[in-house]
């Protein structure tokens, strides 16, 4: 088991550059999920983990050990391939102990760890059969299973479940939770699906073109994100986002949010600041009435999810999306209601540059 | 409808093969029909049936009294193994640096490659009968083995390459996490997963040096290390001409040449690397 470490890294393909000036820490033992949108560099930041990419500056340490130069395979760790990557002329039998084979493990101990490995992933019966043979969720198990009979230093996994059919990607999902609960190891993870980001992560890293935009607890990174890309990327339905206006008053510390057709006045648990903002607001935390709220609109579309019901409301500000109880969904498309954003659960942001949260530390109102 | 289009097909495909098929048919014809010259009838059926011919080809004997016929087999045979193992090495090790590595000079080597084959093999026989004259080369087929496994090498590395470059390279990723060397990612895991791509360069580079004459013709002249189709020319005189021995000769060549393919058949067939990766 090993930590690792991201001290100024910066990879560029010629004059492309894909990840600027990467710090990251991640303690051992711990289930990290890097997250972010298609092309941020999750892939490039893990495979340069792996040894599979260069680093064209800055150091990586696996432990102690600084590991810019040392070559994947002695690197201690074993990954899993977002299309399994599985060698497709062997058995599963023979691909779970290739690696071993390869580095002279006794055969005695191969195939206990062949067993165990099988046994743990319910792949006893398929031990014999080509990749070819097996279904994907199979595959995606012999994937797991190689990387598992290893008992490497640190496990990578380059999103692992997405060619899985959703049934089976929560149950691969829960196994690799179960996995790491088991084994303590430090793991790695990429995905851009926030379900398994929020699920899995004991850190939660949200990348950016190529930058780290939040690091954090998942719980912490959904309730106070650092700015409004990763509000509006972390949480489903996504977050409503309004251009407002806002202004401080230096001796009350109010904050008063202006935006069109609304006006809200909250106490100051954001920063002092004057100026453009967005306001952003989960759907899930906005309400919805009949005679009084913040913003009046008329329902647009009604979607019932079962449980909840999710409402795109027009209002003056542009678009609302609201998610509520089904028992408290009595309006129909076409009425007129009133939006209600309560104070307390309202995000304020930068409008230019990164968006930064104005929030403060810890700020509650 | 559908049953005039399969008719029309198979007619198609019937007509074709025949073409094909009919010299051949002569020339079995020829081998087992007695006399010298090459009857004008287009009948596939020989009216009289002898197999001196080929008792004939299989009996001859050099000047010293030894066995001819089977020393020459053993040569084309000794030539064409040879080739193949010395062009598959030297094709795959290239194909595969080409296929994965980066280097100055890649697109160039490969541009070249196109280039040579471009050139008739006729257009070097100087250049190379003065290289193997310097090497001391000339007249053994060490010599030829050079120079068949080299001229094989273009269109062994370009249809190896092409195979390669579909080959996932997750795959050798994980083979390198796995512990794997360059070595051993390219020789346990690319070369297995190859076997059609290498299947069709290995008789490739066969045929080329089984079934090559001009070449053999300029650089071999003591009949004990001559190759087949060198026999084959010769019974094709300038005063005479032996058809029946040519005939006979020539489907004696070609039979290796099928029990090869037939062989390899289940090889060529694609779709090995099925499953390895999420299609
Ligand atoms: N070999 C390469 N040469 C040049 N640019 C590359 C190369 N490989 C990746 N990139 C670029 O690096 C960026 C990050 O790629 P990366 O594969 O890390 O993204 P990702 O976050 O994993 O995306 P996805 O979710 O689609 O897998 C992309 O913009 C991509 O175009
Ligand atoms: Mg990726």
């Amino acid at each position: 088991m090993a930590s690792v470490e991201f001290r100024n890294v910066v990879k560029r393909y010629s004059d492309h550059t894909v990840i600027s000036k990467l710090n990251l820490f991640i303690p051992d033992g711990k289930f990290v999920v890097l997250v972010g949108p298609s092309g941020c560099g999750k892939s490039t930041t893990l495979r340069m983990i792996a040894g599979l990419e260069d680093i064209t500056e800055g150091d990586l340490f696996i432990g102690e050990r600084r590991v810019n130069d040392v070559l994947p395979r002695d690197r201690d760790i074993a990954m899993v391939f977002q299309n399994y990557a599985l060698y497709p002329h062997m058995t599963v039998r023979d691909n779970l102990s290739f690696g071993l084979r390869l580095r002279r493990i006794p055969p005695s101990e191969i195939e206990k760890r062949v067993a165990d490995a099988a046994e743990m992933l319910g792949l006893q019966e398929y031990l014999d059969r080509r990749p070819s043979q097996l279904s994907g969720g199979q595959r995606q198990r012999v994937a797991m299973g190689r990387a598992l009979v290893r008992r490497p230093q640190v496990f990578l996994f380059d999103e692992p479940l997405s060619n899985l059919d959703a049934k089976l990607r929560g149950e691969m999902r829960r196994e690799i939770a179960r996995l790491h609960h088991r084994l303590q190891t430090t793991m790695v993870y990429v995905t851009h699906d926030q379900v398994e980001a929020m699920t899995l992560a004991d850190i939660m890293v949200v990348m950016e073109k190529g930058r780290i935009r939040q690091v954090g607890n998942p719980m912490d990174v959904y309730s106070q994100p650092a700015d409004a890309f990763t509000a509006a990327f972390i949480g489903s339905p996504t977050i409503n986002l309004l251009p407002v206006e806002v202004r401080t008053g230096e001796v009350e510390r109010i904050t008063t949010i202006e935006g069109q057709g609304f006006s809200l006045q909250v106490t100051a648990r954001f920063m002092h600041y004057q100026g453009d903002g967005l306001m952003g607001i989960r759907p899930g935390d906005v309400r919805l009435s009949s005679d009084t709220g913040n913003l009046q609109g008329r329902i647009d579309v009604m979607e019932p999810l079962g449980h909840r019901v999710l409402y795109t409301v027009d209002t003056p500000a542009g678009s609302v999306l609201c998610e509520l109880d089904a028992s408290e969904a009595r309006w129909k498309p076409g009425d007129a209601v009133h939006v209600v954003f309560p104070m307390e659960l309202v995000h304020l942001f930068e409008a230019d540059g990164d968006q930064k949260s104005l929030l403060l530390e810890g700020g509650t109102i | 409808m559908s049953r005039w289009k399969t008719i029309l097909i198979h007619g198609f495909l019937i007509f074709f093969t025949a073409m094909t098929l009919y010299p051949v048919l002569l020339v079995v014809r020829k081998s087992v029909t007695p006399g010298d010259n090459f009857e004008r009838s287009l009948s596939p059926i020989p009216s009289r049936v002898t197999l001196d011919h080929y008792s004939e080809v299989i009996g001859s004997r050099d000047f010293n009294g030894r066995p001819l016929f089977w020393r020459i087999v053993l040569n084309s045979v000794v030539l064409s193994l040879a080739t193949t193992l010395v062009g598959m090495f030297l094709a795959s090790t290239s194909a595969y640096a080409f296929s994965r590595l980066r280097f100055p000079g890649r697109r160039m080597g490969l541009m070249m490659f196109l280039v040579v084959q471009m050139f008739p093999a006729t257009l070097i026989m100087i250049p190379l009968y003065v290289i193997l004259d310097k090497l001391g080369l000339l007249d053994s087929l060490v010599g030829l083995v050079l120079v068949y496994s080299t001229t094989a090498i273009p269109f062994c590395v370009w249809t190896l390459k092409g195979y390669f470059d579909t080959i996932p390279r997750e795959i050798e990723e994980a083979a390198w996490i796995d512990g794997a060397t360059r070595f051993q990612m390219f020789w346990r895991i690319v070369i297995p997963l190859s076997r059609p791509a290498l299947a069709v360069t290995a008789l490739f580079s066969f045929m080329t040096a089984w079934n090559e004459y001009i070449l053999a013709e300029t650089f071999l002249s003591r009949e004990t290390s001559y190759t087949l189709p060198v026999m084959l020319q010769h019974y094709v005189g300038t005063h005479s001409t032996q058809w029946g021995k040519f005939a006979a000769g020539a489907v004696l060549v070609s039979i290796p040449v099928m029990a090869l393919f037939y062989i390899l058949q289940k090889h060529l067939v694609s779709g090995l690397t099925a499953g390895g990766v999420k299609g």
